[in-house]
């Protein structure tokens, strides 16, 4: 079927502009001719006796902004196109990721949108991959000429980050071996705001380079979930947090006590109920269901429109990158589309001491209490705006003795009762402790300790 | 959040939780009572309508004379190799609405220039027109004829790597348009008494001067209180001095005043500190596009009323003067340090006057209704209840048509867009491409023979072009060009006239995100003009 189309009529809009050059073209642009078709070829990922070669690409995400990437880069000409996401489908999903129906709830998201973009567009073909993006290799990265991430979550986008920056090699004067240096783009939307921008790992910003523009979520104080509620999320997260443990409302059939799962209907209704009672007694008004859920799932309200546009921007990137059509964004663009429509374009400078790509062990010092204990200095690294760490690894390098690991089951059991013994046991002011984290692969992190004076 | 479960189905809460949670069941609502005609079924023009067909609009109708082809396949998601040859506007038709079992859509396979000429009125039907690639001699006609009748009219094209968007409407009216940081009215400068009488009884002293609080309680003051009689003990020291601060002098006497009981690390007097700068210093004072609104002639007590918005704001305009240029108090708390009993009865006396101010309002309300003739109760409480609650947010919006647009051209805005760095001269390039299809009924540069030919001719529009919408400049008593502008026209010529599937996606998202807010009449449209220049990835908007 898809041999019988005229591929020169098809593509007539994407070859009129591989097919000229213009004046905003990229430096460097050279037309396809009728003897030369290599963009064409390139960008199709078509077999060829010149042997070009063929581009690759690796969307990351299958949902809200995933949907859109496919659909864009599919009518952009590419035709190799891989997509990787762990996720199933939920009914919430459909008001904007539009590969899926009702009838694909619960199934994989990837193999869904690959299965819908496939049938669509004659010639395209996406491959699904149903599992995380950590249980690939560095050997799968590497394949790709483009990755494109459309994720929803911070710690991703850092991990992913950091296996580019770290596929980067230079040679032996210094400079970065073009092959290994993959495009890193990335979008992110929450409500009427989004943001694109582009990564080149280890020769522009990359994306820990601008961690200091996601600043952590603040969470309520413990004191006042505890005694002085005001708000109905105060109720919500008193519920959540402070009776789940007291209560221990579900136990599986192993006996265990289950912890909250806010996919569950069950654990999500004991919440709302124990909060509204709470609310009650408090004389504050406004717990409900919807409320409830949106507190403890920390939903984000997300429409179409966003992901689109956002989805877009990140495809059009794609295709200049591969084809010099047009220069590229450098390198972020920031929208917001509540009041009137406002977009920012500006370069993101490359963090001289960036944990990722400085290519430097980066040595942070900070000033700990050395009474606190091991659990309490570990939750001031989580909230560290510029380490944001999620579940950090301990290990003193001088004299070396591992403190502490979340994984595996077996060293976190034997090393739990450090959480609880103060810092002092494990170091003095100058102690070094190193710490790594699972949301970024390859980097270690230096910490050198100052002990606060307990005096001042 | 207004309680959605109450007002939409199951499945419709559990598919539209994550937007619901944007625009509740009221705006849910505005888009299922909508029709939207899109004219010519582009990647752009499917695109703005893929992206209001998830989130529900109730119909909507496409009107397309083409047929699917080739070129359509590498473009427009909304065609399928199977449908080649068949009527564009059905097939586009079909596979939108497949998105969303609750929507409905038909079709008119019929070149809209054709409806345009012969039917015009035919377009009263819909509640929105959203037109893609249509040519000057269509659009004007065509949006006259829905500016005369207040239908919102937005345009869009991708034009190879630039984007398009223009809304069109006499007059938008909004009560909530939700601005990112909402100012909070506590009334602290001008009291009413039952907050006055709550906030006199407190004793700010620390036990230790004698005060009846223990720490705990004294350190969970709610900063209200503490202002309020901060402020009272300002204005008693010193007549003389502005009522409330204003030089750099005053407010350091002021800061005393609301710092005196505080122990040094008490979190509430803190707070106090930074709430004097929005609460205390700039006094009560009703916002400028608030203003605007009362002062309109609609909103005058003898004026008829052309919709609900109009009288409601009559009724406020009322409410303001009877009441000492005060509006309605919105009845909510911004969270602060407090203790819970003390900050639920704060939350209590601000919530009772918020129900005895929409009530008065209310009352002139219905008065209104019965002098335009309108049934009672046509003006319902929940949206008489809804504009108090964001009075301090209204706004209305007033488009120049496409008309004067084209006939009295805004000079002053278009020097600007045409300024380094701006993004005009597309908006000039865009509209020379147009003139060109007037005249040669094709695009410029469409085949290799036409290239030279048609540069020539479009350098020629586009000096023309110049000379209409820029003026002679003063001093050199040269005439005002667009920088550039035989680079900018040389990829339009490079362009030929095709269409990008990024750039339609993008104005997809835009434009319908520019309908919803039209439609669920929350949040702010774009005034008047969207340029997006998908090459260096910049963006502007402009006033034409």
């Amino acid at each position: 079927m898809a041999s019988q189309l005229d591929e020169n009529k098809r593509w007539k809009g994407v070859f009129t502009l591989l097919n000229r050059n213009g004046p905003f073209a990229q430096e460097g642009f050279t037309p396809d001719s009728k003897d030369s078709q290599k963009l064409k070829n390139y960008l199709r990922a078509l077999e060829n006796d010149r042997g070009d070669p063929n581009c690759k690409i690796l969307v990351i995400g299958a949902g809200g902004l995933g949907c859109e990437l496919l659909k864009d880069l599919a009518l952009s000409g590419f035709r190799d196109i891989h997509v990787i996401d762990m996720d199933t489908i939920d009914i919430s999903n459909l008001n904007r990721q539009f590969l899926f129906r009702k009838t694909d709830v619960g199934k994989p998201k990837a193999e869904c949108a690959a299965r819908f973009i496939n049938s669509r567009v004659p010639g395209v073909n996406v491959t699904p991959h149903f599992c995380k993006i950590q249980d690939k290799d560095d050997s799968f990265y590497q394949q790709f000429n483009i990755v494109i991430s459309g994720l929803d979550s911070i710690m991703a986008r850092r991990y992913i980050n950091s296996v580019l920056v770290g596929l980067v090699s230079k040679d032996d004067d210094g400079d970065i071996i073009p092959d290994t240096l993959i495009p890193f783009i990335d979008g992110g939307t929450e409500g009427f705001k989004g943001q694109a921008r582009i990564v080149l790992p280890q020769l522009t910003a990359c994306f820990e380079c601008a961690m200091d523009l996601f600043p952590p979520r603040t969470s309520f104080q413990i004191c006042t979930l505890a005694n002085t509620p005001r708000l109905p999320e105060h109720c919500i997260e008193y519920a959540r947090l402070l009776r789940w443990d007291k209560d221990k409302p579900f136990v599986n059939a192993k006996g265990e006590v289950e912890k909250p799962d806010m996919d569950n209907i069950d654990h999500l209704r004991w919440i709302y109920e124990i909060a509204l009672k709470r609310a009650e007694e408090f004389d504050i008004k406004g717990v409900t269901m919807l409320s409830a859920k949106g507190v403890v799932k920390n939903i984000i309200p997300a429409i179409a429109s966003t992901n689109a546009i956002v989805a877009a921007l990140c495809a059009n990137e794609a295709f200049k990158i591969v084809t010099y059509t047009a220069d590229t964004l450098n390198n972020y663009m920031m929208y917001t589309g509540d009041q009137g429509l406002y977009t920012l374009t500006f370069e993101k400078d490359k963090k001289e001491d960036c944990l990722a790509c400085s290519g430097v062990e980066q040595v942070l010092t900070r000033e700990v209490d050395l009474k606190q204990t091991l659990n309490e200095f570990i939750d001031d690294l989580k909230a560290d705006p510029i380490l944001q760490f999620s579940a950090p690894s301990v290990n003193r390098t001088e004299p070396p003795m591992t403190i502490y690991m979340p994984k595996p089951p077996s060293m976190e059991a034997k090393l739990r009762p450090n959480l609880d013994k103060p810092m002092s046991a494990f170091c003095e002011d100058g102690t070094q402790l190193t710490m790594t984290d699972p949301m970024m692969k390859g980097v270690a992190v230096i910490i050198r300790i100052k002990a606060k004076d307990p005096l001042a | 959040m207004e309680d959605v479960e109450k007002k939409l189905s199951k499945d419709k809460v559990d598919k539209y939780d994550r937007q619901l949670r944007l625009w509740g069941a009221h705006g849910q609502a505005a888009l299922e009572n909508a029709h939207i005609c899109l004219l010519n079924a582009t990647a752009t023009g499917t695109e703005i309508l893929k992206n209001l067909v998830l989130p529900g609009i109730g119909r909507f109708t496409i009107i397309d004379g083409a047929k699917v082809s080739e070129e359509d396949l590498g473009n427009n998601f909304f065609v399928s190799q199977p449908d080649i040859g068949r009527s564009r506007a059905e097939v586009t038709s079909e596979l939108l609405r497949e998105m969303n079992e609750w929507v409905q859509g038909t079709h008119i396979a019929q070149d809209p220039n054709e409806l345009i000429a012969n039917q015009l009125s035919s377009f009263s039907q819909y509640t929105l027109v959203i037109a893609t690639n249509l040519p000057t001699s269509s659009l004007l006609p065509l949006s006259e004829f829905l500016y005369s009748n207040h239908i919102p009219l937005v345009v869009s094209r991708a034009y190879g790597f630039v984007g398009y968007l223009r809304n069109v409407v006499p007059e938008h009216c909004i009560f909530e348009t939700k601005p990112d940081n909402p100012l909070d009215d506590l009334r602290l400068t001008n009291p009413f008494p039952s907050l006055a009488t709550y906030c006199g009884t407190w004793d700010l002293r620390q036990k230790s001067e004698g005060g009846n609080l223990d720490s705990h309680l004294h350190s969970h003051i709610p900063y209200i209180v503490i202002l309020y009689q901060s402020l009272i003990e300002y204005r008693k020291n010193n007549p003389t001095f502005n009522p409330t601060p204003k030089t750099e002098a005053e407010k350091a006497e002021f800061i005393k005043i609301v710092t005196r009981h505080s122990t040094g690390e008490d979190k509430n007097f803190e707070e106090a500190t930074d709430a004097a700068r929005t609460h205390i210093y700039p006094g009560y004072r009703l916002p400028d596009d608030l203003t605007d609104v009362l002062n309109d002639d609609k909103a005058s007590a003898s004026s008829t009323p052309t919709s609900n918005y109009w009288i409601i704001a009559q009724a406020m305009k009322q409410y303001v003067d009877e009441e000492g240029k005060t509006v309605p108090v919105k009845g909510s708390v911004p969270d602060m340090t407090a203790d819970t009993n003390s900050y639920v009865s704060l939350t209590e006396i601000y919530y009772q006057k918020s129900r005895q101010d929409i009530a008065k309002v209310l009352g002139y309300v219905r008065k209104y209704e019965k002098q335009a003739n309108r049934a009672e109760g046509s003006v319902t409480d929940e949206e008489v209840e809804r504009a108090c609650k964001s009075v301090r947010d209204w706004k209305v919006v007033r488009y120049r048509s496409i008309k004067e647009e084209y006939e009295t051209p805004d000079k002053d805005s278009l020097e600007m867009s045409v300024d380094v760095g701006e993004n005009g001269p597309w908006y000039v390039a865009l509209r020379a491409v147009d003139r060109f299809y007037e005249k040669e009924k094709r695009y410029p540069g469409d085949v290799e023979e036409n290239v030279e030919g048609d540069l020539a001719k479009m350098v020629e529009i586009g000096k023309a072009l110049e000379e209409e919408l820029l003026r002679v400049d003063e001093e050199s008593g040269e005439q005002k060009r667009v920088p550039d502008l035989e680079k900018v026209l040389r990829e339009m010529i490079r362009v030929g006239g095709v269409e990008l599937h990024n750039i339609g996606a993008v104005l997809g998202g835009v434009g319908a995100q520019e309908v919803i807010k039209l439609l669920t009449k929350q949040w702010v449209p774009m005034s008047n003009t969207f340029i997006f220049n998908g090459m260096n990835c910049t963006t502007n908007t402009y006033v034409f």
